[in-house]
């Protein structure tokens, strides 16, 4: 089925998400409008590709049906192509919108409001576009299927059923955050509902299991009683599988569907003195004063801002492991450090890791001689902020929002003073991806 | 001094009529966006100004206990050194902090509660402690409408150039007015100082009885002043006399903050930008610097200074910080592709006032042909022409008619490759800021001017999707 999906770019994460569920679900998606051809009008472009569509998947959030946004445009051109929305427009509500606010074409069918996955939801909702003419065709299909099947079991029962070939399922279970080996996880390969092997990881968190073939794609998950479980598909040419658990001790602080920054365990001092408590609390919370201030300077519609979120759970032996903390949260930046006395005050020690190896080691900072009951004991040093906003830069550039990525590159450059080389390294590569290169001299 | 209301201008203000006043307000904010939460939208307090500044308590991360405080001395002195000639001030008291990971921040917050009463400015700070001292930040932002009505500009090019308009808008709207460090003893003088402006009192003297405070959520107006005193009538209740604000020693410098959003509250009503200030960032200036520059747009003597001070905003400039790895590459400038969009559009207007006198000697013999086509209706009449062209008649081009001067506007032609060169330089400025459609439209209309269809398609294609 063609689809036409129509979005505001605030949600281009989750607009991405839904893409690939329906792409993998077979359907041909018409989303990414940047990548059109210059040859005709963006408007006549537009239409065109709404008429060759069956469907169109209209995600609703303030920003989509927000006065003068290109999305209602799209509308528009929606209701050209299908007066009576019924059966060709799913509006899925994937951020909360006032209802007075929703278009009346969208409020003639039924809005989609996901109580859970709205990635999944959203694809099974547009599973069911497709007007009378898709319902016919699905009838036809399934009389065609029933015919199909009550020969398949016919035959099955002629020929009766066979063995399948044996496989191997072999790999390497560790830990997201540490890469440490896993020793004592649980691994098991299932044929739908049907536990073919299970084996249990050595010491060096390897795995090798024999199963026979069952015709249908294999499933691998592993379970530890420490890690949440981790399930995924046994590759088809027998290829080693690397399996990375998430600690169980971390899984509230996994940034989802959002980009953010993790703040880590700060070590108290060894003297026992008392810090106030909750360091890694008040420096998320001094971040999003100081940090946040600045995005908003940048109008980032309140959807793309990241969160920062204190996580005192997270504890990584060494500050080398902050990048791979950064990636298991799903945070383009991680925190950590310690608080240590010095000449009758203390020395806050910060680090910085990122998600995308721009800070390699970790970035320090420290702050010197505060008193633990200052409130500023929680304040970074501007350049922390600036590494923090050049890897939240970088993350957008990894969601392919370029524009947004030099926004904030461009702010953090602003508060650090001067290009790093991690910046001019961002900076370069979101301008690339703005697509404005093509319209300079000489291009 | 302030002319003196009568009272017949309460009486309209009270009855919710529009006339002149200058009026104050204290409102719950909490209450505004629970009944926001809701749905619903809350009543727009005074209806009657004209102009509306909504002054939100500072935030206040390390509990000084001053953000409620520094709100109400930034409110007063917007009322009482007003430039507008209908003004309403609403205080909007209680904390706006995110409570949680994904909160709305501050700006956001503030856009949202003054989405439902139309103000022109908003302005709220934070207080936080700092080694010692206490840092107040004040910022201000500009709603997106009042961007749009108020702050936003537009060149129409001449129709044998395409007839597009080119357009810039006030970047940034959101913007730290002023960073201050004072002293932690400056506390307990804003505190004080603050205390003093809702006691209402018999006379205009310390010593004279407190007759009434001003009550939350209901309207006072300001009916005259006298010295460092106004007299405030609270509607239905007390009227007295209330203390001009004023903060003595190192605390003093914060009213600037509040002087300049002033400042931009006149400049919506007269056109004059803010006073320069001392201790304003340099986004501050460079807003002030930038509404200098676009409103020298249409005149011939104030081209070259507009085109030289956006110059000055929108090159880098080296900076002596820098400490630790990394390039010492220029610093940027606050707003500098927003000052190159001005800068551009300074520049083609120069070159339009130039380019009209020659259109004028081409034009001149069969000018009254065309005036003839307009009067029959063969010929549609200009409208939107620049006024900078009529100026330049007062300094050599006589006796034409603003018929005239559209007709040879419209007949007025640029080189094509100084168009194409500006049109380069502001790719260069989007690069550093492509969220800005206006900047990225600016582009599409200057490549088509210049006769660069592949250039002026793609970026229109990028300014349609940087609006999206």
């Amino acid at each position: 089925m063609h689809l036409f999906l129509s979005y505001a770019r605030e949600h281009q994460a989750t607009a991405d998400a839904i893409v690939l569920r329906l792409r993998q679900a077979g359907h041909d998606v018409f989303f990414d409008k940047d990548d059109l051809p210059p040859a005709e009008s963006y408007d006549n472009q537009i239409r065109q590709a709404l008429k060759d569509s069956d469907g169109l998947v209209f995600l609703i959030s303030p920003e989509s049906v927000a006065h003068g946004r290109y999305t209602l445009t799209e509308l528009g051109f929606a209701r050209e192509r299908w007066r009576n929305p019924s059966g060709r427009v799913l509006p899925v509500m994937i951020a909360p919108t006032p209802y007075s606010d929703i278009p009346e074409y969208l409020k003639a069918v039924t809005v989609l409001e996901p109580k859970g996955n709205v990635v999944a939801e959203a694809a099974a909702g547009a599973e069911r576009l497709g007007g009378r003419s898709r319902l016919r065709r699905w009838a036809i299909a399934a009389v065609v299927l029933a015919l199909v099947v009550v020969g398949g079991v016919a035959a099955w029962r002629v020929w009766g059923p066979r063995p399948g070939p044996t496989r191997q399922a072999r790999g390497a279970v560790s830990d997201l955050t540490t890469e440490a080996a896993v020793a004592g996880a649980t691994v098991e390969i299932r044929c739908g509902v049907e536990a073919l092997a299970e084996g249990v990881t050595d010491d060096a968190g390897k795995f090798d299991l024999a199963f026979a073939s069952c015709g249908e794609p294999a499933t691998l998950s592993v379970k530890h009683d420490q890690y949440t479980q981790q399930s995924r598909p046994v590759p088809a040419d027998q290829a080693e599988t690397a399996v990375a658990l998430l600690p169980k001790a971390l899984g509230a602080c996994v940034i989802k569907n959002a980009q953010g920054v993790v703040v880590g365990h700060f070590r108290p001092p060894l003297s026992g003195s008392d810090t106030g408590g909750d360091l890694a609390g008040r420096i998320a919370e001094a971040l999003t004063y100081d940090v946040l201030t600045v995005i908003q300077t940048l109008n980032l519609p309140p959807a793309l801002q990241p969160r920062f979120l204190a996580c005192d759970e997270a504890k990584p032996r060494s500050v080398d492991f902050a990048a791979g903390y950064a990636r298991a949260l799903g945070a383009d930046a991680f925190l950590v450090g310690s608080v240590e006395p010095a000449d009758g005050a203390f020395n806050v020690r910060a680090f910085v890791g990122d998600a995308f190896q721009l800070f390699k080691p970790p970035l320090p900072s420290v702050t010197v001689g505060v008193a633990l009951n200052d409130p500023a004991v929680a304040r970074l040093a501007p350049e922390m902020h600036g590494a923090i906003l050049t890897a939240v830069a970088r993350g957008y550039a990894e969601r392919r929002m370029f524009r947004e990525c030099v926004d904030v590159a461009v702010a953090a450059e602003r508060l650090i003073g001067r290009r790093t080389p991690a910046l001019d390294q961002t900076l370069a590569r979101c301008q690339d991806g703005t697509g404005l290169a093509g319209l300079r001299k000489g291009s | 001094m302030r002319p003196v209301f009568s009272a017949a201008a309460v009486f309209l203000v009270s009855l919710g009529l529009s006339a002149p006043l200058w009026a104050g307000k204290r409102v719950d904010v909490n209450a505004e966006l629970r009944l926001l939460e809701l749905g619903q939208t809350p009543p727009r307090h005074i209806p009657g100004a004209s102009f509306r500044v909504a002054v939100f308590t500072f935030e206040d991360p390390d509990g000084t206990g001053l953000g409620d405080k520094a709100a109400a001395l930034v409110e007063r002195a917007i009322l009482t050194g007003h430039s507008a000639s209908s003004l309403g001030v609403l205080r909007y008291e209680g904390d706006l902090s995110p409570r949680q990971p994904g909160d709305l921040g501050y700006f956001d917050k503030v856009e949202r509660v003054v989405a439902s009463q139309g103000v022109a400015l908003a302005v709220w700070g934070r207080i936080a402690r700092s080694r010692g001292e206490l840092v107040v930040d004040t910022y201000a932002q500009v709603p997106s409408p009042a961007v749009e009505s108020r702050f936003t500009w537009r060149l129409r090019m001449p129709h044998g150039m395409g007839g597009e308009q080119l357009l810039a808008r006030l970047r940034p709207n959101r913007f730290a007015v002023q960073r201050l460090q004072l002293p932690l003893g400056a506390a307990e003088a804003i505190r004080s100082a603050a205390q003093r402006l809702d006691e209402l009192r018999g006379s205009p003297a310390d010593s004279a009885a407190i007759v009434g405070r001003l009550p939350k959520e209901q309207v006072y107006t300001l009916l005259r002043r006298e010295g460092d005193w106004v007299f405030l009538q609270v509607r239905g209740g007390p009227g007295g006399w209330a203390r001009m604000p004023s903060c003595p020693g190192e605390c003093g410098g914060f009213l600037n903050a509040a002087t300049f959003a002033g400042g931009l509250i006149g400049y919506q009503e007269r056109g004059s930008a803010p006073p320069e200030l001392p201790g304003l960032t340099p986004e501050a200036r460079a807003v002030r610097d930038q509404l200098l520059a676009l409103d020298g747009l249409n005149d011939p003597e104030l081209i070259g200074q507009s085109i030289d001070l956006m110059k000055r905003w929108s090159s880098p400039v080296l900076t002596s910080s820098g400490a630790g790895t990394g390039s010492q590459a220029p610093r940027l400038p606050p707003g500098a592709a927003a000052a190159a969009n001005a800068a551009a559009m300074a520049r083609v207007s120069g070159l339009l006032m130039q380019g009209f006198n020659e259109a004028y000697e081409r034009t001149r013999p069969e000018l009254e042909s065309l005036r003839q086509a307009v009067r029959e209706g063969r010929l549609k009449p200009p409208v939107g022409v620049p006024e900078g062209p009529g100026a330049l008649r007062e300094n050599g081009l006589q006796s034409l008619s603003p018929l005239d001067i559209g007709l040879i506007y419209d007949r007025t032609a640029v080189d094509r490759e100084e168009l194409r060169a500006i049109a380069f330089q502001l790719v260069d400025a989007a690069l550093l800021d492509p969220r800005n459609p206006e900047l990225l439209q600016n582009i599409a209309v200057l490549f088509r001017g210049a006769g660069d269809a592949e250039r002026a398609a793609k970026a229109d294609r990028l300014a349609q999707s940087a609006g999206r």
